[in-house]
């Protein structure tokens, strides 16, 4: 296993070098360029905004900002798990032609979307500053959430893109579990209303969840103003590395059949 | 040395992969494991292939040479035997793998680079021969659509031989692009022979495999048909193809025996082709006199060697194949440095463009330290 971390760490520039590639395609030939980025996360605020303020009225107040804080982090989930079950398989060429460790294919996708999710996280900081009255210290605790939903992604990324080449029901699958998934992580809802309604082992399946654990932090910091639990980062931490052993495996595992299936 | 020690290879790829996850469900239940369902790309191959050696492998569409290839790469694991392979092998199974045309030509070198295990400041120290050998100018700086198919590929090569490995795999490559660059690619594996590394090549152009290659192993439905001097094999791949009986061999080197190659006791350091005066000279005019000098360097002691040479028409056509035990020309034994001349007096040949072969074997032609097919060149113009 080391051996192996070894080897993925010596292709480190390929994964950059991947990654960037697929920044600069998408963007390089649009005339509005980078500003795309930025362009799609701020019409969804203004029309949650609109929306929200004139349309439905909610309860919480200032709902936009809440649901941006919960709905960006979910966005770049969604989009990684996406993008890294189709990892492999749209590579097909590289993988039948040319000997690299195959982990670079899912760790750039992961790398793409990390670097696609500053946009979002910089409007949704520049929305929490105006509209949020908590103090701006809260946001170094922002690294370590961006971090533990990092190592989760990974994992997951490495898990859906061995199996989507094995089994090409995954990216079915993925789908139908990405919808039930974000319903059950407290995005549009506040996790006190989960707390309300489960309890016993439901509520503890509920909050094992460490989807839940990452939007409520993200929550924390954009919309209450708040330290979040840090006791609650450091066990989703501890979850998201489990995921990332496992998708680790699970991708060693597969990894010699590749070639044979596409 | 041995570069790769191949066992017993057998690969076979799953038919009906599709649909597999409800079956996989239940077989995990009944414990039973089903082996018939494969395709077997290869079927018990077993040979060893020498450091410093070029190798061809040649054979119908399907007969597993890209199969082969890509075990030997590291790319495909063997379903069952073991390959060993010692020294970094590259394989270059496409020019310009992962090439994406809305890059420029330099952000391909890299990312291509990258691909084939340079690092980023290797590949900055050496984009200047890359883009040089390319020979793309200033396109380098434009996006990769906008590349004829030519240079598309030379930007390729350029980059794959920029990578500096022991064992070099070559798959088809060389059947692309047009003669210039073709020339190019023989030239480039030629100097990389001269470094003795190792270099196995697959290809439909029996030109090019005849041209580079010492030995050469026929491949059919995945099993080795046939291996031995190229010459040789070739003929039979022809005879296979052709649908005729194989013919006895006449030409002097390709004689039904089975050469072991010598691990470069004594090495064909140059072959001059000059005029009476010792002048080197390429162009000829029929009835000139000619010398053909081989020179030669004997690590250590051999007794009794024999030096030949062989001429070919560049279409293929095997003309004369003189050697000094033909002539009764006996050499006692050589050691360091050296050279053997053939003169001819009274040059028989026709106008045309010819190539030389020379050899240095044992007398019994059992063993041949070297072997440098059809590398050199001269033109006969009319008397």
């Amino acid at each position: 296993m080391i051996s192996k971390i070894k080897e993925i760490f010596q292709w480190r520039q390929l994964i950059f070098s991947l990654a960037f590639k697929d920044i600069k395609i998408r963007y390089r030939q649009a005339i509005g360029g980078f500003g795309w980025m930025f362009i799609n996360p701020l019409v969804q605020m203004v029309l949650f905004i609109f929306i929200f303020k004139f349309i439905f009225k909610i309860g919480i107040k200032n709902y936009p900002l809440f649901l941006l804080s919960g709905l960006f982090p979910w966005a770049y989930l969604a989009s990684v798990i996406n993008d890294a079950s189709m990892a492999i398989i749209h590579n097909s060429s590289l993988i039948k032609k040319t000997n690299f460790a195959r982990q670079v294919l899912p760790l750039a996708t992961v790398l793409t979307q990390s670097v696609n999710f500053i946009f979002p996280l910089i409007v949704l900081f520049i929305f929490s500053l105006i509209s949020s009255p908590g103090p701006v210290m809260v946001f170094i605790w922002l690294p370590l959430v961006i971090l533990a939903q990092i190592i989760l992604l990974t994992g997951l990324a490495l898990m859906v893109s061995a199996l989507n080449v094995e089994y090409r029901d995954v990216s079915f699958i993925i789908n139908i579990i990405l919808t039930v998934w974000f319903y059950v992580t407290p995005i549009v809802y506040p996790v006190g209303m989960a707390r309300g309604l489960l309890s016993g082992w439901a509520l503890r399946l509920y909050l094992a969840n460490p989807m839940t654990g990452i939007i409520t932090a993200y929550q924390d910091i954009f919309f209450y103003g708040r330290v979040p639990d840090a006791l609650s980062i450091i066990g989703i931490i501890f979850v998201a590395t489990l995921i990332l052993g496992i998708g680790f495996w699970v991708f060693n595992r597969y990894e010699a059949k590749f070639e044979e299936a596409l | 040395m041995i570069a790769f020690n191949i066992q017993d290879l057998w690969k076979g790829y799953p038919l009906h992969y599709e649909k597999r996850l409800v079956k996989d469900l239940f077989r995990s239940f009944s414990l039973r494991k089903s082996n018939h369902n494969y395709f077997w790309a290869l079927q018990g191959i077993s040979f060893n292939i020498d450091k410093g050696e070029t190798l061809g492998i040649i054979g119908r569409n399907g007969s597993g040479k890209t199969t082969l290839l890509r075990c030997l790469c590291g790319i495909a694991q063997p379903t069952r035997g073991f390959i060993q392979s010692h020294g970094k092998a590259i394989g270059l199974l496409e020019l310009g793998a992962g090439f994406h045309l809305d890059l420029t030509g330099r952000e391909n070198v890299y990312l291509n680079g990258l691909l084939l295990g340079l690092t980023k400041s290797q590949i900055n120290s050496r984009l200047n021969s890359i883009i040089e050998f390319a020979d793309i100018g200033n396109f380098i700086d434009a996006p990769m659509r906008t590349y004829s198919t030519g240079m598309y590929l030379r930007l390729g090569f350029a980059i794959a031989v920029q990578v500096d490995p022991d064992i070099l795999l070559i798959d088809e490559v060389l059947a692309v692009g047009d003669e210039a660059f073709q020339e190019k690619c023989f030239n480039k594996i030629r100097e990389f022979r001269k470094q003795n590394k190792t270099i196995v090549i697959v290809s439909h152009n029996m030109n090019a495999v005849d041209k580079l290659c010492y030995r050469t192993v026929l491949l059919e439905s995945g099993q080795i048909y046939k291996q031995g001097s190229t010459a040789k094999v070739i003929r039979y791949y022809q005879d296979m193809l052709n649908g005729t009986p194989s013919t006895e061999d006449d030409s002097e080197y390709v004689k039904d025996i089975e050469w072991s190659w010598a691990g470069g006791e004594v090495k064909i350091a140059g072959v001059d082709v000059m005029s009476k005066e010792g002048e080197p000279k390429t162009v000829f005019k029929t009835g000139e006199a000619m010398i053909i000098k081989i020179r030669y360097i004997a690590h250590k002691r051999i007794e009794n060697p024999v030096f030949g040479i062989a001429i070919y028409r560049d279409d293929g056509a095997h003309i004369i194949g003189p050697n000094t035990k033909m002539h009764n020309f006996k050499i006692d034994a050589i050691e360091g440095e050296g050279a053997i001349e053939f003169e001819m007096e009274n040059l028989p040949f026709l106008t045309g463009n010819y190539e030389v072969t020379a050899a240095i074997h044992t007398e019994d032609r059992r063993i041949m330290f070297d072997h440098q097919h059809r590398i050199w060149k001269f033109k006969v113009t009319g008397a």
